[in-house]
């Protein structure tokens, strides 16, 4: 290499130097051209050894920004300084295969021979750039994780709180109805007060129940889904017969991956729920079916019952929430169906036009690509 | 002279069994002429109050008590509704919740209720609660229910006492 390297430099010198340094060399020249360059440029762009030389530094800048460059170089010659490029901004480089990757640009200037020179330094902050969005990432979830636990803290604490303002309530009519002899309140006073314990009760298996749904391990393995399904028809035989509801499946995976146990507790809650509140129809029915896309798995458990309102859609999958409260139930069950969906990477969603049933789908996705979706 | 004085029509929108039954029977334990309509669920209450279909010909209530963890319609949401119209928005509005939450008062408070009470888990302060509740809305609508409309009353009402003790 014999560009215009000036005579009081000692070749050796200088070439030991500039690739001895761990970021990218370039020397370029006042038309654009560039005349040095190290090792770890070529490397860093996919070049050549040599490759490089001649070509006007634009073929490093990314299409996007290349028409402006020439002008910033002009720019920066008429107030040379020693200073960083793109203050603030993010910067790219084009490597030769047209990969751009994220770069750091150190600019100074040179006087040789009464030509003016460019001086850039570029690091690869690749890795760094990666570290910072794992980063911001891990902070987003920790984040939505604390969001989280503060809704359920505050949730928990005012579903706890009900039960016991009732029996409080309740004993002291209790109390009262004793001493006026008023025996048939009394009876009235116990049943609530029953109640209200076994709420209680549930409430806080359901919870258990809940962040159990959350914290456990997923034990992966290839699951028949309508082995699932057989087994929870099997479980819920009596219910479905009393209730006189018609029960049939079709079309299910037999091979999805996921945490078998898991999915039988989600399709468990979909498929309790349509018993719950789409029995009050004249043919009730029940209709478990799967269904392939381009990129997931889906499953629907469909009923014939009233459906749920649009407007209250996103409402049901939130921990505690119910749209009628004669039914029995404490609100969770949902949430847990999108809690396992979650951690299953899949999604989980409701389709329904009143009063036209009611379609609950989960999804999983294929292969190893993450279809994520929040659903609450 | 003694005014004349209608009894009270309370709103109760309440979607647990009991706690609407213990509010019950205490109100009308200390005022027997209450009229107490209970509601179970926030989208209930809207239509209620704004007098839709099945609600068309109700009275409109002296007061409504709200809850604020309700199926279909928050309290919240409730309060957000009613408050955006003009002609409803003088309705005076008392939040009983079991919430002790910051963020729902100010919430509710925002929305210019005209007090916040947290069911307390006691018995006896719960009974005492209801009983002063009864006792300041009564008083408060005596004299200004027989001289003046019902809408300027409440105007009134609002700016006297936007967060008065109960």
């Amino acid at each position: 290499m014999d560009m215009q390297i000036p005579s009081l430099f000692n070749e050796t010198l200088l070439r030991t130097i500039i690739e001895s340094v761990p970021n990218g060399i370039l020397l370029v020249d006042s038309q654009g051209k560039i005349t040095l360059c190290n090792t770890e440029i070529e490397k860093m762009f996919g070049y050549a050894p040599a490759e490089l030389l001649g070509k006007t530094v634009e073929v490093l800048v990314p299409i996007s920004a290349r028409s402006k460059h020439p002008a910033y170089r002009t720019d920066f010659s008429s107030h040379p300084s020693k200073r960083q490029m793109g203050a603030g901004r993010d910067l790219s480089g084009v490597r030769k295969d047209g990969s751009e990757i994220p770069v750091e640009i150190g600019l100074n200037y040179l006087i040789l021979d009464q030509r003016k020179y460019f001086l850039a330094s570029v690091v690869d902050i690749t890795q760094r750039k990666m570290a910072e969005e794992k980063l911001h990432k891990a902070y987003d979830e920790v984040r939505q994780k604390n969001i989280e636990m503060e809704q359920f803290v505050y949730t928990v604490s005012h579903d706890l709180k009900t039960p016991l303002v009732t029996s409080s309530s309740f004993i002291s009519f209790l109390k009262e109805d004793l001493e006026e002899k008023n025996y048939d309140s009394v009876f009235d006073s116990m049943d609530r007060l029953e109640k209200a314990h076994h709420r209680m009760q549930e409430l806080i298996e359901d919870l258990l129940q809940l962040s159990r749904a959350g914290t456990l391990e997923l034990k992966y393995e290839y699951t028949d889904i309508s082995d699932i399904v057989t087994s929870i028809q099997e479980s819920l035989a009596d219910i479905i017969k009393e209730k006189n509801f018609k029960f049939s499946f079709h079309d299910l995976p037999k091979k999805v991956l996921c945490d078998r146990r898991r999915i039988y507790q989600v399709l468990e809650n979909l498929i309790n729920n349509a018993l719950k509140y789409a029995a009050d129809v004249k043919n009730p029915q029940i209709e478990v079916f799967g269904q392939e896309t381009e990129k997931e798995i889906q499953i629907c458990v469909k009923d014939h019952g009233p459906g749920v309102d649009p407007i209250y859609q996103k409402k049901i999958f939130g921990l505690f929430q119910r749209l009628d409260n004669s039914k029995e139930g404490t609100g969770v069950g949902l949430t847990i169906v999108s809690r396992i969906m979650q951690i299953h990477d899949g999604r989980c969603w409701i389709q329904s036009q009143p009063p036209d049933g009611c379609e609950f789908w989960i999804a999983f996705p294929k292969g190893k690509g993450k279809v994520y979706e929040t659903t609450h | 002279m003694k005014l004349p004085i209608e009894p009270m029509h309370i709103l109760l929108v309440e979607d647990d069994e009991d706690h609407a039954e213990f509010i019950k029977r205490i109100l009308q334990r200390a005022d027997p002429q209450v009229t107490l309509i209970r509601v179970k669920d926030g989208a209930e209450a809207i239509s209620f109050i704004l007098q839709k279909s099945p609600y068309q010909n109700r009275r409109l209530p002296a007061l409504v008590i709200l809850d604020l963890k309700l199926p279909k319609k928050s309290g919240h949401e409730v309060l957000e509704e009613i408050k955006s119209h003009g002609s409803y928005k003088s309705i005076p509005f008392v939040v009983l919740t079991t919430s002790d939450a910051e963020v729902d008062k100010e919430r509710a408070y925002n929305h210019h209720v005209n007090s916040y009470l947290v069911k307390p888990m006691e018995a006896e302060l719960f009974k005492k609660m209801l009983r002063e509740l009864h006792l300041y809305w009564m008083n408060m609508n005596r004299p200004v229910s027989s001289v003046r409309s019902l809408d300027e009353s409440f105007e009134d009402l609002d700016e006297m006492s936007p967060r008065g003790p109960l």
